[in-house]
Formats: structure tokens, C-alpha cells, sequence
């Protein structure tokens, strides 16, 4: 009677658990990503780039480009570009906007592929002449072992003179993930 | 006592539904042909439909991968970004199946959320590091290939000097049972093994372009050593990919990639069954419009051998025919039965023994795999130095595998771009060796006969609408009285999408081919030399408006005439 149950639950047993499912990874989250953009940004409002800065100091124009993605994870293009755009449109950067004489110019890709659609207007972004260049690389380092794996993170951004090619601005972040199970299951 | 019997039968019942309803998605077999004659566009827009969002469906990541390589040899990398990002995420987690493993090896290993032996998995990455190089992202496709040299287990050779076979593992682990106590041969498989550096010559070599695309050349020579130290042969390739002016990446798949099967004591055991045989024939490469700095490319990778290579397999079935083969359950059900004292014991082992006999039934090795692999992989850099050239790919000794590619140009700003190309497994197809391009679309420079109309009015040319195209409508005598909204309406009241992101990012079949998408293939692809290397039957309007479009235009022809 004892085993008949045992039999029957041995049974159900296998069919639950045959239907969940738990899984790590050591991805990037949008947290992550979140985080790295906050960081960034609050250090760029606090550099001394910025704070050397006056109304009248002379115009800084700054283009931006997508993440250079150098992790072992994938990036979607679209988030490499969030990626800088949150850093440029987070508050204290457009707040600083004014007060520092800075501002941010359409991207070179992004006028590329408009004027290739053919729906931007006659003349458009003429005027655009960049001063700086703000670009942001994500490296990891990756150690696994049969069940563990963890992968550390690192992202630089830079402001870069395009006139000098002088680095005028870098910081970086670190985090690191971790995650159990077999990699091949 | 009456329930007693009903609970067994509710075990059989449970056990026998549970193994029928656990039955991947097979493919069908017309698909299967389609895609081997190189009709890419049936299976993608099929297997799109079927597509479950649901990441724990057994077949998730399966599906994606046959979508993936489908929609790349169909040349639509835009349309195959999703379930390639999907595809990544999936791979990428560990433990997937962790909670299921216990079910897989006691019933059926194909209970499991697919995720496919480690030669697949690789070339799963592959792809996807395919598709983000088509796009150019090649920073993602270095990630992507950087995923696919993950380390291999070997457990070195047998007494013939020969990489062990699953079946030999199974053996050697059940005498460790025999020998050092239960467990002992689960410990061997789990960790009896060397961790080996990947003989991953595909992997490699996408890395070190990616790399090199990216300019980052001290990587990307590290890469290409590490293939050449795998397969020598490749040394001209990858001195051209290291070194030689070259602006376009072919990566070319040749053959049917093997099927798995089961085979063994109670079929317990899986191997993969050629389809293609190997054979150490070059790809026969020549450029009109540009260079090929290899004219005859030796073999990358070949598929059989990986499948055939115990480091290649994740030895789930090896762990599964050691927990059935044994029979343990079932013997003792039956001792049980035979032995015990009183009618409940005896039921009770009854019991048993029928569940063993439905897990024995059930038990058998996973035999879902991914169909649409090839059997070899070819890597080709050309240089493309003028619009609408075209290359010539043939496998050495097989006329039927000829394809010339057309409508590739060189690549904007002077980077380098990637093309994945599938040559066809079955029979000549005379599109993929006319090297014609008989429809105008925005791929191709040159002129098309009858590209002065678009092909849903009654022409030949299939260019999503813009000022250009417009322009050479009316300057022949057409739609003079539209603008370009006027024609974007005319293709939107047909449902017709005009972008992948009208598409909403999906695989859909080329109007041409009796679909509702305009969205050009790359040029340089086997999807584009189909549907611009052949005549189609003419569109069908499904629209009022346009079929009294249509009319009149009829008439405007036959008033000139």
C-alpha cells in the first residue's frame, strides 16, 4: 500500500517537476545597465571637465557614438545606443547644459542613415561641427569552472577633443556577475 | 482494492501520456525539401508562425536556431535579430534544465528544454555571430563567436588508440560502478575528464574577423593561428583573412548536416547518421568585379566529424542508458512482485514493475536536433570593388552545388561586410547558377527589363518606393500622376511590408514569392539570387483600389501600343 504510494508520488513527482524550470546567467541586466548609466552620468556633472566650465567658455559640441561592446555578452545596437543616450540626457547633464556652455549633436550614424532613407529635411545638420567625442567601451573577463561562472565588468567612457585628440574625460565602473549550473544543460 | 488498480492505472495512464505529450516538434518533410532545394521562404514564414514566446517550451531555442539559419540564407538579418538576441539568451543560461535533468533520465531525455549537444550550440553561436557581422555589429559577433570556443571534455582515447564513443564511455562508467561502488561511474562521467582547449575552427576564424573588422588586429591573429594549428589547411585562408586586401567575408554552408538517431541497447544511446558524406573537397571561388585571394578554400569546419566526436556531446544519453540499460527498477519491481508475502506487497511491485516497463518504454535518447545544419563550412574573404559583381562559388566535384552570387557591391565607408551563403543540398536549381538579375530592386545599380513599373502594377520592379524609384516610373511614362505617398499607400492598402520594422521585426516571405514583404535580401546571399534569378508568375492584387490601378494602367499600355 506504502510502496503503491510511494509509486504514485515517484509518478507526480516527476511530472511537476517536469513542468518548472529555474536559470542563471551571468548577462547583463538592466540593472546593470541602469546603474552603469546613473554612475556615468553623475560623474560626468561632477568632473572637472565640466566644473572648469563658464556660460562663456567657448562652445563644446559634443557627438556621441554607440557602445563599443568588448564583453562576452551581446549588446543590442539599440542599447548601445541607450546606453549613451541616457548619459547625455540624464538631468544634471542637461541642466549643466547652459551653465557650462555644452550641448550634444546628432550623432554621425544616425544622419548617415537618415539622409540615406531620404526622409530628412533639405540641409539638414549642416551646421553640425562636433568639438568632442564621447564613446564608452564594456570589456569583461570571464571564470568558469564546471558548475560556476562568473564575469567581471568593466566600462570606460571617454570625452575625447576631436581638434587635439586629447582624453579630456574618462571614468569607469565595475560590477561582476555570477551564476551556477552546468553551461552545456 | 478497486483504487488500488485504478492507481496503477493512472500511473500507466500518466507515464504514457506524459511521453506522448513530451514529443518535440517535428519538422515536415516538405520543409525539409523546401529548404533543401533552397526555398527558404515557405519554412521561415512556417516555422515564424509556429514560434512559441514561451522560453520553457521544450523546442524555444530549437526553433529559433532553424528560423535563424533560414532567415540568414534567405539574406534578412534584420528580420532574424530577435530570435537571434533570443536564441543568445537562452544559450548563455546555465542550468537550464536543471530542474528537469532528474525526469529526463528517468523517463526521456526529450522532456528537457532543447538546448542541443555542444557542436550544435557552437554553431548556434556561430550564427548568431553571423548575423550581427551582417549588420555590421561586429562587436556583438565577436561576443557571439568569443561564446563559441567554450572548453571540451575529453576522456581521452580507447584501447585502439581512438577517441572514446559514447557507448564505450557508458561501459568503462558502469565497470567503475562494478568496481569502486554505486556512483562511482557517475563520478567518472562528471569529472573524469580533461578540460581541453575547442578544436573549434569555424569559432576561431569568426572571431579573428570580427576582431580584425573591429581593428583589433593582435586578437584576431591569435584566432587565426589557432585555426591554423587545427586544420593546416586553412593556412591560405587565414593568411588572407590575417593579411590580403580583402572587403567581403563569404561564410558558405555546403550538405545536410547529420540526423540524429537512436541506436543501442533500448535505444538508449543517440548518434548522428550522415546524410552528406565528408570529403576533403575545396570551394572553387571567382570574382567578377573584384578579387577572390583564395581561389580554392579548403574546408572549415565539417559537421560530421563533430557530431561523431564524443567531446562534441553533452553525454546525456551515456547518463541516461547507465540509469535504463541496468534495468535496476524493473528487476527489483519484478523480484518485489514475485517474493513478497502479502497481496499489497505484491501489487506494490507490481506497481513497480509497470512503471519500470513504462520508463523503459518511454526512456530512449533525444533525438531532436537541428535539422538545417550543413555538413561543411567554407570561409572565403573576396574584395568587392565594384557594384553589382558577382561570385561564383562551386564545391569542387559537385556541379549541382554551383551558385553565383549577384548584387553584392562593396561595402559603405571602406569597412568590411559578411555574407552568409547556403548552397543547395538537392538537385541543380537553375536561379542559383543563372547569375541574372531579373527584377529591379535597391540592391542592384544596373538596369532590369521592365523596371520602369513596380512589379505589384504589372512591372518588374520591386524597390520599396522613394524619390529615385518614382522618378523612373514617370520618366517612362508611369504613374504620373502619384507621389511616393501615393505608391506607399498603394503597397500598404495591399498589407504589404515595406521595412523589417513594418514587419514588426519578423520573417516574412518576399511578394515575389506570393508574400507580403518587399524588404530586399542582402545581395551576395542564395535568398537574393532566388528571387531576383528567376521569373515569377505576376502579382495578384488583392486590393479593389489597386486592381482597378492595375486596369488602368492595362489600358494606358495598350493605348501606347
Amino acid at each position: 500500500m506504502r510502496r503503491l504510494g510511494v509509486a504514485c508520488s515517484l509518478v507526480c513527482a516527476v511530472v511537476v517537476v517536469g513542468c518548472s524550470g529555474a536559470a542563471k546567467s551571468t548577462r547583463l541586466t538592466m540593472g546593470d545597465l541602469d546603474d552603469t548609466t546613473a554612475v556615468m552620468a553623475q560623474k560626468l556633472a561632477d568632473s572637472r571637465l565640466l566644473a572648469d566650465r563658464t556660460p562663456e567658455s567657448p562652445r563644446m559640441l559634443i557627438a556621441i557614438n554607440k557602445v563599443e561592446n568588448l564583453t562576452s555578452d551581446l549588446i543590442p545596437e539599440s542599447e548601445e545606443w541607450l546606453l549613451m543616450e541616457r548619459v547625455k540626457g540624464s538631468l544634471p547633464i542637461l541642466n549643466l547644459g547652459k551653465e557650462r556652455n555644452m550641448a550634444f549633436v546628432i550623432p554621425a550614424n544616425h544622419l548617415r542613415a537618415g539622409r540615406k532613407r531620404g526622409n530628412l529635411p533639405q540641409g539638414f545638420a549642416m551646421e553640425r561641427r562636433p568639438t568632442h567625442e564621447m564613446t564608452a567601451t564594456f570589456h569583461s573577463g570571464t571564470r568558469s569552472s564546471r558548475k560556476d561562472r562568473t564575469d567581471a565588468y568593466l566600462v570606460e567612457y571617454r570625452i575625447t577633443d576631436l581638434e587635439t585628440g586629447t582624453l579630456e574625460w574618462n571614468e569607469t565602473f565595475e560590477f561582476k556577475r555570477a551564476a551556477a549550473g552546468l553551461a552545456y544543460d | 482494492m478497486e483504487w488500488r488498480r485504478a492507481g496503477i492505472t493512472w500511473i500507466a495512464a500518466g507515464a504514457v501520456a506524459l511521453a506522448a505529450g513530451c514529443q518535440g516538434r517535428r519538422l515536415d518533410a516538405n520543409l525539409m525539401a523546401a529548404a533543401d532545394a533552397g526555398r527558404y521562404g515557405q519554412p521561415r514564414v512556417a516555422l515564424q508562425k509556429n514560434l512559441s514566446d514561451n522560453p520553457s517550451d521544450r523546442s524555444y531555442i530549437l526553433d529559433r536556431l532553424r528560423l535563424l539559419i533560414l532567415t540568414l540564407a534567405d539574406g534578412q538579418p534584420d528580420a532574424a535579430e530577435e530570435v537571434a538576441n533570443q536564441t543568445f539568451r537562452l544559450l548563455r543560461t546555465q542550468g537550464l534544465n536543471a530542474d528537469r535533468t532528474a525526469v529526463s533520465v528517468v523517463l526521456n531525455e526529450d522532456l528537457k528544454i532543447w538546448k542541443g549537444e555542444p557542436f550544435e550550440q557552437a554553431l548556434g553561436y556561430t550564427y548568431i555571430a553571423l548575423q550581427k557581422a551582417e549588420r555590421g555589429e561586429w562587436d556583438n559577433s565577436r561576443a557571439a563567436a568569443n561564446a563559441s570556443l567554450f572548453l571540451l571534455k575529453s576522456f581521452g582515447d580507447n584501447e585502439r588508440g581512438e577517441e572514446m564513443t559514447n557507448i564505450e564511455l557508458a561501459r568503462r562508467a558502469a565497470e567503475e560502478d562494478a568496481r569502486a561502488g554505486e556512483g562511482a561511474g557517475d563520478r567518472y562521467i562528471n569529472k573524469g575528464y580533461t578540460p581541453v582547449k575547442t578544436n573549434f575552427v569555424l569559432g576561431y576564424l569568426l572571431n579573428g574577423v570580427a576582431n580584425k573588422a573591429l581593428g583589433r588586429s593582435d586578437e584576431a591573429s591569435d584566432n587565426f593561428n589557432e585555426a591554423v594549428i587545427v586544420r593546416p589547411e586553412l593556412k591560405p585562408v587565414a593568411d588572407a583573412l590575417d593579411r590580403a586586401v580583402y572587403n567581403t567575408v563569404l561564410v558558405v554552408d555546403f550538405g545536410r548536416g547529420p540526423s540524429k538517431v537512436t541506436t543501442g541497447p533500448d535505444d538508449a544511446f543517440s548518434r548522428f547518421a550522415i546524410n552528406t558524406p565528408s570529403d576533403a573537397a575545396p570551394l572553387s571561388v571567382s570574382v567578377s568585379g573584384g578579387s577572390a585571394p583564395v581561389s580554392q578554400a579548403a574546408q572549415a569546419q565539417d559537421i560530421n566529424r563533430m557530431a561523431a566526436s564524443l567531446m562534441w556531446n553533452n553525454l546525456e544519453d551515456v547518463r541516461q542508458a547507465k540509469s535504463v540499460v541496468g534495468s535496476g527498477l524493473l528487476i527489483g519491481g519484478l523480484a518485489v512482485a514475485g517474493t513478497g508475502r502479502s497481496r499489497d506487497t505484491q501489487l506494490a511491485g507490481v506497481g513497480l514493475a509497470l512503471t519500470g516497463l513504462l520508463m523503459k518504454a518511454t526512456s530512449h535518447a533525444d533525438t531532436r536536433y537541428a535539422e538545417f545544419l550543413p555538413q561543411r563550412v567554407y570561409v572565403v574573404p573576396v574584395n568587392i570593388t565594384q557594384p553589382d559583381a558577382t561570385v561564383r562559388l562551386e564545391v569542387a566535384g559537385v556541379p549541382q552545388s554551383l551558385m553565383v552570387l549577384t548584387g553584392l557591391a562593396p561595402p559603405d565607408a571602406g569597412g568590411v561586410q559578411m555574407r552568409y551563403v547556403k548552397l543547395n543540398t538537392s538537385g541543380p536549381q537553375s536561379w542559383a547558377a543563372s547569375g541574372q538579375v531579373l527584377y529591379g530592386n535597391e540592391e542592384f545599380t544596373g538596369r532590369v527589363d521592365g523596371d520602369t513599373l513596380p512589379y505589384v502594377l504589372g512591372g518588374r520592379d520591386v524597390s520599396p518606393p522613394s524619390p529615385e524609384a518614382m522618378q523612373r516610373y514617370q520618366q517612362a511614362g508611369w504613374l504620373t500622376d502619384m507621389t511616393v505617398v501615393d505608391l506607399e499607400n498603394v503597397y500598404r492598402d495591399e498589407g504589404i511590408a515595406l521595412s523589417t520594422e513594418d514587419a514588426r521585426g519578423q520573417s516574412r516571405a518576399h511578394v515575389l514569392e506570393g508574400g507580403d514583404s518587399l524588404v530586399t535580401p542582402l545581395g551576395g546571399t542564395a535568398g537574393y539570387a532566388r528571387l531576383f534569378g528567376q521569373l515569377h508568375p505576376p502579382y495578384m492584387p488583392r486590393s479593389k483600389d489597386v486592381r482597378e490601378l492595375v486596369k488602368r494602367l492595362r489600358e494606358q499600355a495598350d493605348g501606347s501600343n
